[in-house]
């Protein structure tokens, strides 16, 4: 199976992907960028996961309008979609890049209830980005399974070397994130819609 | 003894008004893991980041609560005044019990104190030697603060200490209520360790299966009588209907208004056949199709499945 695995610098990604190289998956990573010393540090995982399987070379995604959008979600006062609408993005990223590579399936790191933005609402949202499945190996594990498994396959010190911190995380993301809501504001935003819905 | 110290993990991490919502509802799912066992207690409360449960029946309600997703780990333990001489006499007088059931000559021990508010005006380290020293004194053992047999715990707050020799694991996890509802198709043990996984994160799972046969019907209802002991907090019953599996649960999921649905699939190698399939159920579906425990390794599935009685 060959899919493409978001991979963000943070703790879980890595032990996402590595599951799936561990049961014979090929991994293309995919990182969207956001700064230099986070590129840095994925860079250094991936070639940390190459030694559990089969990965291919990093593919960084740079988003041209960044600020844009955020300022966009500040005069529409929807700061706190933020989070979603970046995850929303990421996935689209990543599915074109599937479909680029032959890739049928995207692989992510969450674990519901971690942070406001992997609630079941949250995730649904982020979910009708693509056609394509979504696998969530660590859907149904706590932080310390997770942090464990990172430092047993070494991921866990490269992990959490210095990154660039995100200029855009609202104060407060929002936690219900609603389809309908998303769709306006994606429509305000990009003068289309979301998608047709996976 | 006379409360369980009911300690959580990740809720604490949360900011503060989610952590009093969390809270709340693991102080709710406690009572009615206790009411529907019949076990009597005198009061429920949480405080600076523990649980107090007050009752007799301390060894019984542990039992149970290590059921209750959220609880990380549960110690029965005498609640006396913060005292040092109550203290030592209380800590002795449980040192003796757990020597005794242990069968140890001259046990290693150490003693684990903390402040969890301030006001008591020893120290922890020195609470620690102080009691540690009063055992010593009367009892044959000596101390070992890293390879020790039994470890007394103290933990003081509000006026009170919390006097402890066992400290229960349970699984972690949220409570259940805090992050919504899913439907879990149920058919056999794989599913049911993957609705276990969800409902360990706090999710509502509501149980569907589709027929399928009187026997399998029967194995599937023997599985969900297993899981809805870790159910506190659900009301979900076992749905039961006729057709495609998939389908099927896509109509219960807009019924309940649920916001996904969980799946068994298991595989040891991940093929292009198995995303094949994954392709074909995922776009006939608008909500997220989850699959806890596919790229799980199969020790891990295996021990969920064998600790949680599946």
């Amino acid at each position: 199976m060959k899919v493409v695995a978001l991979l963000s610098g943070g703790i879980d990604s890595p032990v996402a992907a590595y599951l799936m190289l561990a049961k014979g998956a090929s991994v293309i990573p995919v990182h969207v960028y956001l700064g230099p010393k986070t590129e840095e540090k994925v860079r250094l995982i991936v070639e940390k996961l190459s030694e559990y399987g089969d990965v291919s070379g990093l593919v960084t995604v740079h988003p041209k309008d960044r600020d844009e959008v955020v300022a966009k979600l500040r005069e529409l006062r929807k700061e706190k979609y933020t989070c979603v609408l970046c995850k929303f993005r990421m996935v689209r990223a990543a599915e074109a890049v599937a479909v680029r590579r032959g890739a049928r399936a995207i692989v992510m790191g969450d674990s519901i209830g971690q942070v406001a933005s992997q609630t079941l609402d949250n995730i649904l949202v982020v979910s009708r980005a693509t056609r394509l499945p979504i696998i969530r190996p660590l859907i149904g594990l706590d932080k310390e399974e997770i942090v464990a498994i990172a430092k047993e396959i070494g991921t866990f010190e490269l992990s959490t070397l210095p990154e660039d911190e995100c200029w855009c995380v609202p104060r407060h993301p929002v936690i219900r994130g609603s389809w309908e809501e998303f769709r306006k504001i994606y429509k305000a935003i990009f003068g289309s819609e979301p998608g047709e819905g996976r | 003894m006379n409360v369980v110290v009911v300690r959580y993990g990740e809720i604490g991490t949360k900011s503060r008004q989610t952590r009093r919502w969390f809270e709340s509802i693991l102080v709710n799912n406690i009572r009615e893991a206790l009411v529907s066992e019949g076990i009597d207690f005198k009061g429920v409360e949480a405080k600076h980041g523990r649980v107090l449960v007050r009752t007799n029946r301390t060894e019984e309600a542990a039992e149970v609560l290590r059921r209750v997703f959220g609880i990380v780990s549960l110690s029965p333990a005498m609640e006396v005044k913060a005292e040092l001489e109550k203290i030592n006499r209380t800590a002795l007088r449980l040192f003796r019990r757990k020597k005794r059931e242990l069968g140890v000559e001259k046990p290693r021990f150490r003693v684990t104190a903390r402040r969890i508010t301030k006001e008591f005006p020893l120290r922890s380290p020195e609470i620690q030697a102080k009691v540690g020293e009063y055992i010593l004194e009367n009892e044959e053992s000596e101390v070992d603060l890293h390879d020790y047999e039994i470890e007394v715990g103290v933990e003081l707050m509000e006026g009170k200490a919390y006097v402890y020799v066992d400290k229960v694991h349970a699984w972690g996890g949220l409570p259940i209520g805090t992050q919504g509802k899913v439907v879990a198709l149920l058919s056999g043990p794989n599913s049911a360790v993957s609705a276990f996984l969800m409902m360990k994160r706090g999710v509502e799972v509501i149980p569907l299966y589709v027929l399928g046969s009187e026997e399998e019907l029967e194995a599937v209802r023997g599985l969900w009588r297993k899981l809805r002991r870790y159910a506190y907090g659900s009301k979900a019953e076992l749905v039961v209907a006729r057709g495609e599996p998939l389908r099927e649960a896509l109509k219960v999921a807009r019924q309940f208004g649920a916001k996904g649905i969980v799946l068994g699939r298991y595989a040891d190698c991940l093929t292009e056949e198995l995303v094949d399939e994954l392709v074909r159920e995922n776009e006939r579906t608008d909500v997220p199709l989850f699959y806890p425990i596919l790229a799980l390794p199969a020790e891990y599935v295996e021990r969920i499945r064998r600790g949680a009685g599946l």
